[in-house]
């Protein structure tokens, strides 16, 4: 699988347009599976109503991955990390816009609308759900400036959905390095947000 | 025998699939609208194309390098909006992670 996508990422980078199609198509289970994971989060964290509004449906988020990835330049592209960031980058770049088109459109209802006390606290407790992640999108920039083999790392495991140690092969890092590195992200992001 | 490979609703759309084993046909069904694709003179890793020009989207049908095994693209303007494998003989869906490169580049 892993030389699949290394061989279909080189033809890609040589000129084969059709190789592009077929990358998407070795990943497109795993793009499934993430797209599914990351609704799920959606759905506990903001609820029904939040995940509508952030996604769709798992066919719409990987049609935005793909949207993503065909406007790429494979130059880019030097490896299956490269490759693989790209993707977590993409899935974290679509739900943050959404959250910021979401808060957009709340400050315009809010304008245009005189609501009542119940309909104003879940207005506020939606706009801060998405200032959350727009906050948390921000720290990882700030984590990527930063510590960028910790906040890579970070990327990979909660965005693109890779186990420990396939982080450790693409990073080229032992086991424990990457279990350190995903403790500290963790602890240097809370601190962060708390702030 | 009809069997349902695969179904998918996009902006209001309804796409349902299903592979008819017997005279191995693929029969779409479009908002309650049905047209039915002949496959059998498909060859392998020559896609067949339909285009669905109103509604922007186009179904390719893919026959692999081995294995009996045929790939349903939905596209939207081009871009891939959904997949299947399916085994020719059973219409039996299949991962597509089990699916090589080599049996797509060739």
């Amino acid at each position: 699988m892993n030389q699949d996508i290394t061989q279909a990422i080189i033809d890609w980078q040589n000129g084969n347009n059709s190789a592009q199609e077929n990358l998407y198509l070795l990943i497109y289970d795993h793009l499934r599976k993430l797209a599914s994971q990351h609704k799920a989060k959606i759905t506990n964290k903001f609820g029904e109503q939040g995940m509508q509004a952030h996604i769709n449906s798992t066919t719409a988020l990987v049609h935005d991955i793909y949207v993503k990835l065909a406007q790429g330049n494979p130059e880019h592209y030097k490896n299956r990390k490269e490759f693989f960031l790209m993707i977590s980058r993409s899935i974290h770049n679509i739900l943050v816009d959404q959250a910021r088109k979401n808060n957009a459109k709340k400050r315009q209802v809010e304008l245009l609308t005189i609501q009542d006390e119940t309909d104003n606290r879940l207005f506020y407790e939606t706009l801060e759900k998405n200032q959350e992640l727009i906050d948390l999108s921000n720290a990882l920039s700030d984590m990527e400036a930063q510590y960028p083999r910790q906040a890579q790392a970070m990327q990979l495991k909660y965005f693109g959905g890779l186990l420990t140690k396939e982080i450790s092969d693409l990073l080229t890092v032992s086991l424990s390095s990457v279990e350190k590195d995903l403790a500290f992200a963790k602890s240097w992001l809370k601190m962060r947000l708390a702030s | 025998m009809n069997r349902l490979v695969l179904s998918t609703d996009w902006q209001g759309q309804i796409f349902k699939f299903y592979w008819r084993t017997q005279w191995r046909q693929l029969k779409v069904n479009v908002n309650g609208k049905s047209i039915t694709i002949n496959t059998w003179f498909v060859r392998k890793n020559k896609p067949l194309t339909v285009q669905f020009d109103e509604l922007n989207m186009s179904i390719e049908f893919k026959k692999l390098a081995s294995k009996k095994i045929a790939l349903i693209v939905l596209k939207v303007g081009g871009v891939i909006l959904k997949v299947q494998a399916i085994a020719l003989r059973t219409g039996a869906k299949i991962s597509m992670s089990s699916i090589h490169y080599s049996q797509l580049a060739k």
